[in-house]
């Protein structure tokens, strides 16, 4: 197919269409444009998890090929990045201190709320179980001590009792 | 030297033009007595096909039995670690298979069956994913790729870590290195790398032909891979510049000061493998 001369970005996101040939496409942009081609990801997920242990491949295996062949990194946008954060706080008025962040993910929501001064809170109910906490607690590397999450509950649900519901 | 271990692509050919001169050094390398061999990270084709390649460009006197694809090497991987010493291939699961006919045909020759394409999950487990260049790739495939990896005893495999290939307009079609990041990062495996600069296909070499490392050459125009793979088996390396390396790379790895940069420094280079037909006569 031939190239729009227009493009000036080439956006990765969750793709279940994902094709060699789109892989193909994507490069031919990045590198008729080279620097001035953005190349942007909306995030890293390696997984998406289903019921009973399965998964589907994230997002983050589509940024990862499209990487590898054009051998330069994307700009990803989604969580641990504080982009998101950054729109979020610029539309209302928040005041970190006294803001918390919810999620099951230390790798991408935890580290995301602590790397923008937000208290964090593991829920279980997702992909992370208590024992990885532990072990990056227990760590000797200061990277891993990021993704420890201020609290923990098993669920949001509760929550609820705090609330005086 | 006794012998010449040359890559094929940017080497010996580019898209379906022989590099001129290349056919010329191959014959007069038969009729001095030395030997040279094929080693190509391209699992698209069998080697009979390479065969045929090399007839159709020019090229007299090159057998299948010459040429070390990755295609083939793979297939040959996957026996030994799948089949142990011996026994014959209804011994073993099943392949899933992320490529062409040309390296589905390596791996059924190689006595292995391969797992269908959308089909229910086979009656039993699958035993290895092998990714290799497939212009078919689809998330559908990925996924199914992913389902069998859950399993830690089913192997994963890719035939090279190629990122992209030349074509003959100057544009790059993405290689087996980019599908086997994705496979990796979905199911949170390492892929075994069968293709150069890992030294497996040189294993393969030797045990057919019993070369010997130190009076051999190693010819090809990828600094990561060709090079390096001459600098891990031990062999001479020469850089020819009809392909994807250009001089300045080769000259940056000389100038950095990491001790790995200097591994994919060649020990000579020459514009093209023409230029090597005058020093055959000293």
């Amino acid at each position: 197919a031939p190239l729009d001369p227009a493009v000036r970005a080439v956006l990765v996101g969750f793709d279940e269409h994902f094709s060699y040939a789109k892989l193909c496409q994507a490069l031919r942009y990045l590198l008729r444009g080279g620097p001035d081609c953005l190349l942007v990801g909306t995030n890293r997920d390696h997984r998406l998890p289903l019921e009973g242990g399965a998964a589907i491949p994230g997002t983050g295996c589509l940024v990862k090929a499209v990487e590898t062949a054009a051998q330069r990194e994307a700009f990803i946008v989604g969580k641990p990045n504080r982009f998101m954060f950054d729109c979020v706080a610029s539309e209302f008025d928040l005041d970190p201190a006294r803001t918390i962040m919810v999620g099951d993910r230390l790798d991408t929501d935890i580290l995301m709320g602590n790397s923008c001064g937000l208290t964090t809170l593991l829920t279980l109910t997702g992909v992370t179980a208590l024992d990885e906490v532990r072990g990056h607690q227990d760590s000797d590397c200061p990277a891993r001590h990021s993704l420890v999450p201020d609290y923990y509950v098993d669920s949001i649900a509760d929550l609820l009792p705090a609330l005086g519901e | 030297a006794q012998g010449l271990l040359f890559d094929c692509d940017g080497v010996l050919w580019a898209g379906e033009r022989a590099v001129p001169g290349a056919p010329e050094l191959l014959e007069r390398l038969r009729r001095s007595g030395k030997a040279a061999l094929f080693v190509s990270n391209n699992s698209r084709r069998s080697v009979a096909e390479l065969e045929r390649r090399f007839s159709r460009l020019g090229f007299r006197g090159v057998r299948a039995e010459h040429v070390f694809s990755s295609a083939l090497c793979s297939a040959l991987f996957l026996r030994q670690r799948l089949l142990g010493g011996g026994g014959n291939g209804s011994g073993a699961g099943p392949v899933f298979v992320l490529g062409g006919e040309g390296l589905r045909g390596e791996v059924r020759d190689a006595g292995l069956r391969l797992a269908g394409e959308g089909e229910p999950a086979p009656g039993e487990p699958v035993r290895a994913v092998l990714v290799g260049y497939d212009d078919q790739f689809t998330f559908a495939k990925l996924a199914q790729a992913c389902g069998y990896l859950r399993d830690p005893q089913c192997l994963l495999v890719a035939t090279d870590p190629d990122p992209w290939h030349p074509l003959s307009d100057g544009q790059r079609t993405p290689g087996t290195g980019s599908l086997t990041a994705a496979v990796e990062t979905a199911s949170g495996r390492k892929a075994l790398v069968v293709g150069k600069p890992n030294t497996y296909m040189f294993d393969c070499i030797v045990e057919r032909f019993g070369v010997d490392p130190s009076r051999t050459l190693m010819v090809g125009d990828r600094l990561e891979t060709d090079i390096l793979f001459g600098k891990n088996c031990g062999l001479a390396t020469i850089l020819t510049l009809t392909g994807v390396s250009r001089l300045e790379e080769a000259q940056a790895y000389m100038a950095s000061d990491s001790a790995a940069a200097k591994d994919l420094v060649p020990n000579y280079y020459v514009d093209s493998i023409a230029d090597l037909i005058p020093g055959l006569d000293e």
